[in-house]
């Protein structure tokens, strides 16, 4: 690129628009059924997750002789294997599973948007290593790789766990943005933005980006559910160290222990399940809202 | 006749059609392939221990990998001999008498005459040796101690010890004798090698090892009752079929013995549905107590070994002073963290000598028992301790060392093992109120051996005592294993020249441990044991926390009867070690329902 | 630069060979197989790095187990192990791996390191048909059944029956399969009593013979049919929902309203027409998917105690079985890439466009 100096046009505060889009969103989201009882669903266990824990203490104390109890007005959902009161645990449960998710999904979406970007921008051998390897990706099963990648996962280590499930999530953001972007290079406006050599970052990030907000929401969404099923499973087979209390490890640890054989402990090993059931039953609801709003065409088609 | 058979079997297919039908629409399926099940058909006793399905398990029992089923390899592949914890006496089974001849520096034991293979050669001297050459060829310990074997006849063997021992009468009695029809050819191998002069580090010794390694028998040819049945092998069980020739058929009240394949979480279910007679697998005291609500008797036997709380004389100077140690075993009620862990199935040592409480009468006198501080609880006793060492609690109520350190610290333990993560909890709790301010620290259980070798931690879960009937073993693990210089790393750190008061000066813990299982004559042995025992008790470099039971499901009266009582004898073997189950099923004390 | 870059300008008399390679490379059947080596190569590549990097390697593993379980003094555990594990883990890393990319060419696998001389592609023969017939089974099932569900909520759109299938279709598909596994042994299995759990473990029965016989069979469907209920359920909302979509699309198509016009049946219409070309575009997602559900019987068979390749896996990740490790994965990779190849082809030879285009 040259030097030249351009003073770029005198663009609006991009902040307001989007508040303002989002607002519309929002809006748009509740009128439908699916899509409020998805965000209610949603923001009920971000509340849960991050505000529950400074309400509900964690219970840790070994109680013989209450091993395994039914729910009851003392246990709203029951003791696990040592006696501890499985409601606090729920409550405490959500917020690893919910930050790998949110991890991942950001660096998923951040890695898709600059190599789709870039692909679909500087085209040539970029382009083609990148589809190459985007494709060799979508390819590899996905589970098994990642039970040989989990063991550099050492405890704890919740953010690996995030990058380790983005690092296999981004091709098909990817290769969604790179025809988007594509597509959108042809038109007049980026044209103009390009003969004003507006650099770039610039043009993905004013021009290109804001148009696809919609479709980047969708695929965060999609990729936390993904990340949730992924993580879940790995912490299931126990494959990933990780201590303390989430739902994986409570699904684990009842397993392993076998609370599903004894009658009281049905409380234990079914609160995590039907946990991680409805945070996915909510956000899939929502990504599923969110493309009706963002692709009117879906909803024609439906 | 043939044509009723027929139908009835024309009409089983129909009913299994049907049933399939059903079953792959709906999900339920009545019982089709049932009727294949309890296929050694009579009389069975059902077990469970995991094993590996063929290609990766397979029949060399030498090999990893083998199939070997754990205990229930005694009733195949037979031992010499099972030993008799309590009463310290021995069952014969393919060797009949044996007798240490100390002006031989010889071991020499009879076999038992008659006695067949499964594959109806007859069994001999040259079964053991060809046996032990093989334990050579894989460096078995039992070649530290034993020279050479000499074969004066087909029914006898001497075992010439280089270094004589007591302790070789253990490890020959409890080898399992394999069949020269399949290992023959490999013993005559490395017999060449041995008379060629090759030692156990050339590369013509390695290179045998490796082939011996990959060598896959058909079959496992046996001396006992059973012989596994390959073709009845699943993912789900096995089925063991009596070998009616063995020369232990007789007694034997089964016709088969079924093991169902698995680890803990599988096997709680199968014993659930009352599938099996005995298990050995260690269930959390929750799955425990379904069992006993379906009125299955727990058996509790001893493994004579259990977790410790180490210590790291590296990383912490302030936990030198045997005192402040002393003081930690007094403000820790034991009784808490085993229960916390395993409930009925932790036994809290009360004698504190570094072995089992149940060998401490054996071993030592009842003057040196006395001698014993059992530590009990006593946090004002601990205080003073503390005290009197010159530790003072600072304002925030933790202790500070004469030099300043804070006793702030924390405890490793694998976050995957309930019963010892529950174990730190307690600890750290009780420690933490004491003034020793103590975290858990969660590692991943594949950490625990590297991390503590190498001496990356503070304090530790680990463990003490052992599996062996004699201490020696027992000091083994709690001073060598983890410690310099015995260890692959430095571990703790514990340096084993100590002054010991009960014993009047300085010792050599090293050597007296080492000594302990030398020579031929036990009182000697007895007396170093007594000492060591005294200088633990006093040291305590290491606070053991509690002895592991086993809680042995044995239901009785669904296909078994004849358990013996409460109390009985036979209960204080090692579960692992000598089962009392393999045991009794051979006496023929179980029977079929 | 100007010499230089004509200098990379191909020489008169190597035009033929350029001509020959773009006619090779714009194959398409050249071009798939060529991506399909590609990924098997890679993964092949990566999965050899990743495994010598990992934490924790199987001897010391080894006798981690032995002091633990039996109490082992630690000489005694570390010279049995090594005697044990006579392997070679120092050779200089390149060296081992040509050596591995040699043997892999050549078919071999190389050997368990936790059981010593068991052929690794001995293990993956045992058990990879076990997962490709589950999987397989199932795959197809919800394929065939997902689609007849979705074209007939297209058909009857905004009835009962398309709302009952969209809610429950969506609800399923949000459940993670290895729930669903759960779900259906604590009720039908534990709580309910309904199935014999403990006896449906494993692939098949104590003493089966395996043969075309009508009892292994139902032996081997009797112990298959809840991982396959499980497989089937979780992926059959995706085949009904996408199925419906691409139904509708179809139905509003010129080409299906010039057939109304012509005066064609309804039944001739569906099958021929919307059919076939409703069905065309959900072929590429199959292939995808094969990938996903392979790769998710990792905990299936874990949960159901399954015999498959999957258990191998796991059992092989956590006891650091390098070479067991590698040949799982890289077989499980080399199945799926293989079946979208064969898929791939086969959507090429049905729908000639994609033969053309790109």
């Amino acid at each position: 690129m040259s030097a030249t100096v351009a003073s770029p046009p005198p663009t609006p505060f991009p902040g307001i628009a989007m508040v303002r889009a989002f607002g519309r969103t929002l809006v748009a989201l509740l009128r439908q059924p699916a899509g409020a009882i998805g965000l209610f669903g949603v923001v009920f266990f971000l509340l849960l997750a991050f505000v529950g824990p400074s309400f509900v203490v964690l219970d840790v104390k070994t109680k013989l002789g209450k091993e395994y109890q039914l729910p009851s007005s003392e246990f709203l959902l029951g003791t696990d294997y040592q006696g501890r009161d499985v409601f606090s645990q729920i409550v405490h449960g959500g917020r690893d599973i919910i930050i790998v998710a949110t991890t991942t999904a950001l660096i998923t979406t951040a890695i898709a948007v600059s190599l789709g970007a870039m692909a679909g921008f500087l085209g040539g051998w970029f382009d083609t290593v990148v589809l190459a390897i985007a494709d060799i990706i979508l390819t590899i099963p996905q589970f098994p790789l990642l039970l040989v990648l989990a063991t550099f996962v050492r405890l704890n280590n919740i953010v690996l766990l995030g990058v380790l499930l983005a690092a296999l999530g981004w091709p098909a953001l990817m290769r969604a943005i790179r025809s988007q972007v594509l597509s959108l290079r042809q038109r007049d406006y980026i044209e103009a933005a390009r003969c004003l050599d507006l650099g770039t970052g610039h043009i993905v990030f004013q021009q290109i980006l804001p148009s696809m907000t919609g479709y980047i929401a969708i695929s965060f969404t999609l990729g936390m559910i993904n990340a949730i099923f992924l993580q879940v499973g790995l912490i299931f087979l126990g494959l990933v160290p990780l201590s303390g209390n989430n739902w994986g490890v409570m699904l684990q640890l009842a397993w392993v222990r076998g609370a599903i054989f004894i009658k009281g402990g049905l409380g234990y090993i079914l609160s995590p399940v039907v946990a991680i059931s409805l945070l996915q039953l909510s956000l899939i609801m929502l990504a599923r809202s969110l493309e009706e709003i963002f692709n009117p065409r879906l909803r024609k088609g439906n | 006749m043939s044509s009723e058979v027929s139908s009835g079997i024309r009409r089983r297919q129909a009913i299994g059609l049907v049933g399939a039908m059903l079953g792959a629409a709906s999900g339920a399926i009545p019982a089709t392939a049932l009727a294949q099940y309890g296929m050694g058909g009579g009389k069975a006793f059902n077990g469970a221990y995991p094993y590996d399905l063929p290609p990766t398990g397979h029949y060399n029992t030498f090999a990893t990998g083998g199939i070997t089923l754990g205990i229930y390899r005694d009733l195949m592949e037979m031992p010499l001999g099972m030993y008799y914890w309590s009463k310290g006496t021995w069952m014969p089974l393919m060797a009949t008498s044996w007798e240490t001849m100390p002006d031989r520096n010889m071991f020499q034991i009879k076999l038992r005459q008659g006695a067949k293979w499964s594959d109806g050669s007859s069994f001999g001297s040259k079964d053991v040796v060809n046996t032990f050459l093989l334990q050579k060829l894989l460096n078995n310990v039992v070649w530290r101690y034993v020279d050479s074997i000499e074969t004066p006849d087909d029914y006898t063997v001497n075992f010439i010890m280089g270094k004589p021992t007591t302790i070789v009468e253990r490890y020959v009695l409890r080898t399992n004798i394999t069949s020269s029809a399949n290992y023959g050819p490999w013993a005559n191998k490395v017999r060449d090698l041995m008379n060629a002069g090759k030692t156990a580090d050339s590369d013509e010794w390695k290179a045998l090892r490796k082939e011996f390694s990959e060598f896959r028998p058909k079959a496992m040819v046996t001396s006992g009752p059973f012989a596994i049945d390959p073709k009845s092998m699943t993912e789900a069980q096995v089925t063991l079929t009596k070998v009616s020739s063995s020369w232990a058929a007789g007694t034997v009240g089964f016709d088969s013995v079924v093991l169902y394949n698995g680890e803990t979480p599988t096997i709680s279910s199968v014993v659930l549905s009352k599938e099996v007679d005995y298990a050995t697998h260690g269930f959390p005291p929750a799955t425990e107590k379904a069992f006993k609500d379906l009125g299955f008797r727990i058996l509790r036997p001893p493994t004579y070994a259990g977790p410790a709380l180490y210590f790291n004389y590296a990383k912490m100077p302030a936990i030198a002073p045997k005192a402040v140690r002393q003081a930690i075993a007094h403000a820790i009620k034991r009784e808490i963290g085993a229960a916390a862990a395993l409930g009925e199935s932790a036994e809290p040592p009360k004698y504190m000598a570094g072995f089992s409480d149940r060998l401490v009468s054996k071993w030592m006198t009842p003057d040196a028992v006395a001698k014993l501080n059992k530590y009990e609880y006593n946090p004002a006793g601990a205080e003073a301790l503390m005290t009197g060492a010159g530790y003072k609690k600072g304002s925030d109520g933790v202790w500070v060392s004469p030099d300043g350190e804070r006793m702030e610290y924390e405890v490793t333990v694998p976050a995957e093992f309930a019963d010892n993560s529950a174990l730190a909890q307690a600890v750290a709790e009780q420690l933490t109120a004491f003034g020793i301010k103590t975290t858990v620290r969660l590692i991943t259980f594949t950490q625990l051996t590297p991390d503590t070798q190498a001496g990356n931690f503070q304090m530790v879960i680990q463990g003490w005592g052992s599996g062996n009937p004699h201490p020696h073993f027992a000091f083994v693990a709690d001073l060598f294993t983890w410690n310099t210089p015995a260890g692959a790393g430095p571990g703790m750190a514990y340096p084993l020249i100590q002054k010991v008061d009960a014993l009047g000066g300085e010792v050599d813990l090293d050597a007296m441990i080492t000594a302990s299982a030398q020579g031929l004559d036990v009182e000697a042995q007895k007396d170093l044991i007594g000492k060591l025992a005294l200088a633990y008790n006093e040291l305590l470099p290491n606070i053991p926390q509690y002895e592991r039971l086993g809680n042995n499901p044995a239901p009785e009266g669904i296909r078994v009867k004849g358990w013996p009582a409460v109390g009985d004898p036979i209960f204080e073997n090692s579960p692992y070690a000598d089962s009392f189950t393999v045991m009794l099923i051979l006496d023929g004390t179980l029977k079929a329902v | 630069m100007v010499a230089a870059s004509q200098s990379l300008a191909p020489a008169p008399g190597l035009s033929p060979l350029v001509a020959v390679w773009h006619s090779v490379t714009g194959n398409f059947v050249v071009r798939r197989v060529a991506k399909a080596l590609l990924t098997i190569w890679a993964v092949a590549t990566m999965t050899f790095f990743l495994v010598r990097l990992m934490p924790g390697n199987p001897i010391e593993q080894y006798i981690g187990q032995l002091i633990a379980q039996y109490g082992l003094p630690y000489a005694e555990a570390r010279d049995m192990a090594a005697s044990l594990f006579s392997v070679d883990l120092d050779q200089p890393l390149m060296v081992q791996y040509f050596g591995y990319l040699g043997k892999i060419a050549r078919g071999d696998l190389g050997m368990s390191i936790k059981s010593q001389g068991a052929k690794v592609s001995d293990i993956i023969v045992a058990f990879l048909p076990w997962t490709i017939f589950c999987v397989g089974f199932s795959l197809l099932t919800s394929f065939i059944l997902g689609i007849a569900l979705g074209a007939l909520m297209a058909y009857w759109r905004d009835s009962v029956l398309d709302y009952a299938l969209t809610m429950i279709g969506s609800l399923l598909h949000s459940i993670p399969n290895y729930l669903i596994a759960m779900i259906l042994i604590i009720f039908l299995g534990v709580r309910w009593e309904l199935l014999p759990i403990v006896k449906m473990r494993g692939s098949m029965s104590p003493g089966m013979q395996p043969g075309f016989t009508v009892a292994f069979v139902m032996d081997v469907l009797f112990h298959a049919v809840l991982p396959i209920i499980t497989y089937v359920v979780t992926t059959v909302g995706t085949w009904m929902l996408t199925m419906k979509a691409s139904t509708t699309a179809t139905l509003e198509e010129d080409y299906v309203n010039f057939a109304r016009a012509k005066g064609l049946t309804d039944g001739r219409i569906r099958t021929a027409y919307v059919g076939r070309n409703a069905v065309l575009p959900l072929f590429t997602q199959f292939t995808l998917s094969i990938g996903f559900v392979f790769g998710g019987s990792v905990l299936i068979e874990s949960i159901f105690v399954y015999r498959g390749i999957g258990q191998i896996l796991v059992t092989a990740v956590s006891g650091r079985d390098y070479p067991v490790m590698q040949g799982c994965f890289l077989i499980t990779t080399a199945s799926v890439v293989f079946a979208n190849l064969l898929a791939d082809l086969l959507y090429g030879y049905i729908d000639p466009r994609v033969r053309v285009g790109q």
